[in-house]
């Protein structure tokens, strides 16, 4: 038993070394490409913390009047990418889970559809809509459902696919059409599973905001960037912690009806 | 259930849950609406001018593509040295930031800093390290690293407190030391979630580091804003599919891993 068990603990240990050198070397070349200096790191961090300390704290809050629309508007815009997003991915999730498609050619044109949207950033689908529609608000929505969708198509899909077939197949025995099927045996079993990652992509939507004003979506992004660039560092933490807060709001509400819901 | 043969598929209180939530939502999407008042009445136009957009930019333009995947290969390079980096600090001071294998007050304090850091977007961070450094990798880097840091304390210091309390009071019971106890009985059962943690978060680096560009961090992005700002749409056309190769190549990659994490439990 003894002698059995050797071998098997040497080549074990061999796989570490091999990937701990591995690891190494990837830190080494990836360090040279990007001419990264680790002393260097080391020694820019406390004017970094410096930096942070005495320019962006404390936050300004007689900025929050300046921001508050703003703030509303990324929530606003939030709301809207993730409903529509949520009623789009649900139809083509429909169309291309493994139980509910209707042709699997379907399937992988619509698997390959979600894969360009989820790949491709939302910030440079920002990119795209704002030279057709102009800097604002159409941009940032238009984009950030691209990226819900991306997203969202595929764990509905995951949630349709994790469901007990038992209740498909009760359906159809007794002769329900496909409507049917979808209706009684589908739906009432991932609801859950879709509400609860759609309320997910609020919470990512807001955050994902933030960035997607930066580039010309509106919202409370563009007030952050904006303030950075003027020097008015402190309304710019002000504003980022009120984005947190709405990001915390989300979570602990959307915790909640989680909770009630599944 | 009002006669034995309607048998309602979900129960009638759930019923009425959902329907207040529907309505609820159905409210907030058409004030959302309003409130926005979104330029959809010019908006047909906008989507022809978007479709002449993206047909330009399917007549890709090759000529650079010595400088673009260059700029790629930085931008992925980027990911992997943050997230290396991250994850070692992240290792060490997980076990500091979990509250069953830490003091309380160590604990505390670890997990609200990381909090205060995860809140700050990755770009803005980016943003901060370039007003202060100036533009190129390394901002980018320290940017990515510092979010990805706080990510993973959070990712790995939950897993650590998952672990059953009788595997950590056995090795107690035997007189083994704090680093013997978190060497056998605190790692290996969470190997593969940390394992699994670290490569999901450099998924979202790898994704995050191709548009860092955008706020002055180098890379790929950097490109891509340069020549979108030139309406240069045929050269942003191979750029965004580097973009998209990149990102779609770790996902592929890391789909056979089967990452047995829910990410809703952590952002």
């Amino acid at each position: 038993m003894q002698s059995a068990y050797i071998p098997l603990k040497k080549e074990k240990s061999l796989y570490t070394w091999t990937g701990v050198l591995l690891v190494l070397l990837t830190t080494v070349v990836t360090g040279y490409t990007t001419k990264f200096d680790a002393f260097e790191a080391v020694r820019v961090l406390p004017g970094i913390m410096d930096f942070i300390l005495t320019d962006f704290l404390p936050p300004a809050a007689e900025a929050v009047p300046n921001f508050l629309s703003s703030l509303l508007d990324t929530l606003c815009m939030a709301i809207i990418s993730t409903v529509t997003g949520a009623i789009i991915s649900l139809v083509l999730a429909l169309l291309c889970a493994a139980p509910t498609t209707p042709h699997p050619a379907v399937r992988v044109i619509i698997r390959a559809f979600a894969s360009c949207l989820r790949n491709i950033p939302a910030l440079a689908w920002a990119m795209i809509f704002v030279p057709a529609f102009g800097i604002g608000k159409t941009v940032g929505v238009m984009a950030l459902v691209l990226g819900a969708m991306g997203s969202m198509i595929r764990f509905f899909a995951e949630t349709i696919e994790e469901i007990d077939l038992g209740s498909i197949e009760a359906v159809r025995s007794v002769g329900g059409s496909y409507w049917q099927v979808l209706k009684n045996g589908v739906l009432p079993q991932c609801f859950p599973g879709i509400i609860s990652w759609s309320l997910y992509n609020l919470e990512l939507d807001i955050r994902a905001s933030t960035i997607i004003g930066m580039v010309g979506g509106g919202g409370i992004g563009f007030f952050i960037q904006f303030t950075i660039k003027l020097f008015k560092y402190r309304q710019a933490t002000m504003a980022i912690i009120a984005v947190t807060l709405l990001v915390l709001l989300t979570e602990a509400l959307s915790k909640r009806i989680r909770e009630r819901i599944m | 259930m009002k006669t034995p043969n309607n048998v309602a598929i979900v129960p009638e209180k759930q019923k009425t849950l959902y329907t207040v939530f529907f309505f609820v939502v159905i409210g907030l999407y058409v004030y959302s609406f309003i409130h926005l008042d979104l330029a959809l009445k010019s908006g047909l136009d906008g989507f022809v001018k978007t479709g002449g957009i993206i047909s330009e930019m399917l007549h890709m333009d090759f000529s650079e593509w010595k400088e673009v995947l260059k700029a790629a290969g930085e931008s992925l390079s980027v990911a992997i040295l943050a997230t290396i980096i991250s994850a070692a600090l992240a290792f060490f001071v997980s076990f500091m930031a979990a509250a069953n294998v830490s003091s309380g007050i160590l604990a505390w304090f670890w997990k609200g800093l990381t909090a205060g850091i995860r809140a700050v977007p990755t770009l803005i961070w980016t943003l901060i390290f370039v007003a202060y450094l100036g533009l190129g990798a390394f901002p980018g880097v320290l940017g990515l690293c510092f979010h990805s840091f706080a990510y993973l304390v959070k990712a790995f210091s939950q897993s650590i407190e998952e672990v059953k309390e009788g595997n950590i009071e056995a090795l107690k019971a035997t007189g083994a030391s704090w680093p013997q106890i978190m060497a056998r009985g605190v790692i290996p059962p969470i190997q593969t979630a940390l394992i699994s943690w670290t490569a999901l978060r450099f998924e979202f680096n790898v994704s995050t580091s191709s548009i860092l560009g955008l706020v002055g961090a180098g890379g790929i992005g950097q490109e891509l804003s340069l020549v979108m700002r030139t309406y240069n749409f045929s050269k942003a056309g191979f750029i965004i599919l580097v973009i998209f190769l990149m990102s779609f190549g770790i996902e592929m990659l890391f789909n056979r891993l089967k990452l047995n994490v829910d990410k809703r439990k952590l952002q």
